[in-house]
């Protein structure tokens, strides 16, 4: 390492994740998460108690704001708030918003479910030129929600473009909180008071808040601080590393192998982005490099960017870093074909660190000369405590290394038993990551020293 | 993989408290 690249190394060094920090840190968001649950129904509760409606017409009020705090929650856990996602990584945070999403639909029908049995007369009539302004807001509402639920779980099944199904995301939500919030507020139960009146507009506030952070005061700095495409280098296994230098402010804080949202010669405030995972390290500048693989989607046409192209990007974001793995005393990683990038980053980073623990990657492609960062590998291999397990489906004449796809039989052979308390870092095609999880269960290897990126939820 | 279970986890953990906190709402208005 020369004294620059020293200096690089120095000034990006980041402070390794304490464990109990990231559990700290991730209970805390936990706990607030279960206060705004809480909130409504304390506030409620203020004051002169209100009257009942009766035992199931008050269950079913509660039902009603339980729903509502879940989908303002829901507002907070898409923002892509770093200090959310930090302890737990972005893709869980989506994960968690798709589950609560249908925890907020079943409480919604459950409140509905209840009045439409047992107090009906209360429902009025379903004509909204007839009935109640507030009794259609609400009908406004879930199907709002219902159809959100659907376009995202079925959005490949209904041809839904992604451009097309965030946009329609967002407006469905959107409409349907604010139809929701009318509902509450115009029928009058339970927010009687100033008090309540205001947490519910307060809510109203927190919501357009985060759309506004996200959608327009984040673009807006991204705009301010655009990246341009310096070089466009063909890998081998027609992997395409885009590098990006900063035109202004570059990335903050940034960890080996996470992600960012990368447009190209597109808006900011464009909905058409895609999660990419910056494939080099931190310790070596600020440019960062995407090594994107064109699949005939979105890729293809990223993959033909030109130099000079103009780019913003939207990072970091992930938890899938060796900054996560201090106190390990080694590391499998397991990759298959372009999963290789965020393992090549956190590589990149042991080697900038002058990190010797020990690293045995299996790595499986097609054919010996479509292993992308081929090169790279074996060059950081004369630096690293690195073992470098190539799986080939189709091997060359000669070839004595692992053939066919990583399977339990590839692991047995090439994970000594010492390793089965080292973390797992698995990159690759869905089904891959499933069988090799399994499997790594399987040979005694803890839930809990497995990890892999979840990138495709919708 | 311990991430996903936790999505899980908290996700049916404050459904159940939504649920908790209505019957609890009925049981002290009634």
């Amino acid at each position: 390492m020369n004294d620059n690249s020293a200096d690089i190394a120095k000034a990006h060094q980041p402070t390794h994740d304490k464990p109990q920090a990231v559990i700290a840190h991730g209970t805390v968001i936990i706990l607030i998460a279960v206060a705004a649950v809480v909130a409504p129904f304390a506030v409620i509760l203020t004051g002169a108690r209100p009257p009942s409606g009766g035992p199931i017409w008050d269950f079913s009020m509660g039902l009603g704001f339980g729903a509502l705090a879940l989908l303002a929650l829901q507002f907070f856990m898409t923002g892509r708030l770093r200090w959310i996602t930090h302890p737990f990584g972005a893709d869980i945070v989506y994960l968690a918003h798709r589950y609560l999403s249908w925890g907020a639909i079943l409480l919604m029908m459950g409140h509905f479910a209840l009045l439409y049995v047992f107090h009906e007369p209360a429902l009025g009539v379903l004509n909204p030129l007839e009935a109640r302004w507030e009794l259609t807001s609400a009908r406004l509402a879930m199907i709002c929600f219902l159809a959100l639920i659907m376009t995202s779980e079925f959005r490949k099944r209904l041809h839904l473009r992604h451009e097309w199904w965030r946009a329609l995301h967002l407006t469905l939500a959107v409409v349907g909180m604010i139809a929701a919030i009318a509902h509450v507020l115009g029928v009058g139960n339970l927010t009687d008071t100033q008090g309540k009146r205001a947490l519910w507009l307060g809510v109203t506030a927190g919501f357009m808040g985060i759309l506004v952070y996200t959608h327009i005061l984040r673009p807006g700095f991204q705009a301010r601080n655009p990246w341009r495409v310096v070089a466009n280098t063909e890998q081998r296994g027609g992997v395409h590393t885009l590098e990006l230098a900063p035109e202004g402010r570059g990335l903050h804080h940034w960890k080996p192998g996470q992600f960012a949202w990368l447009k190209v010669e597109r808006s900011p405030y464009s909905l058409i982005e895609h999660p990419f995972t910056i494939s080099t390290a931190p310790e070596k500048g600020p440019n960062i490099a995407f090594s994107i693989k064109p699949l005939g989607d979105h890729s293809s046409a990223l993959a033909k960017t030109p130099v000079g192209a103009r780019a913003y990007v939207d990072g970091p974001y992930g938890a899938f870093s060796i900054d996560r793995l201090a106190e390990a005393e080694g590391i499998v990683m397991i990759a298959g074909g372009v999963g290789i990038t965020p393992i090549i980053a956190n590589l990149h980073a042991l080697d900038a660190r002058g990190d010797q623990r020990p690293v045995i990657l299996l790595y499986g492609n097609p054919t010996w000369e479509e292993i992308s960062f081929r090169e790279e590998l074996e060059a950081m291999q004369a630096k690293l405590d690195l073992t470098v397990v190539h799986v080939l489906d189709d091997p060359p004449d000669l070839w004595d290394g692992e053939t066919g796809k990583i399977d339990d039989e590839t692991l047995a052979r090439q994970l000594p038993d010492h390793t089965r308390d080292w973390p797992h870092l698995l990159c690759g095609p869905g089904p891959m990551i499933a069988a090799l999880t399994a499997s790594l269960k399987e040979m005694g290897v803890a839930d809990s020293h497995i990890d892999y990126e979840i990138f495709e939820l919708v | 993989m311990m991430r996903p279970k936790l999505a899980l986890i908290l996700a049916v953990s404050l459904t159940l408290l939504a649920a908790l906190l209505a019957l609890g709402l009925a049981y002290i208005l009634s």
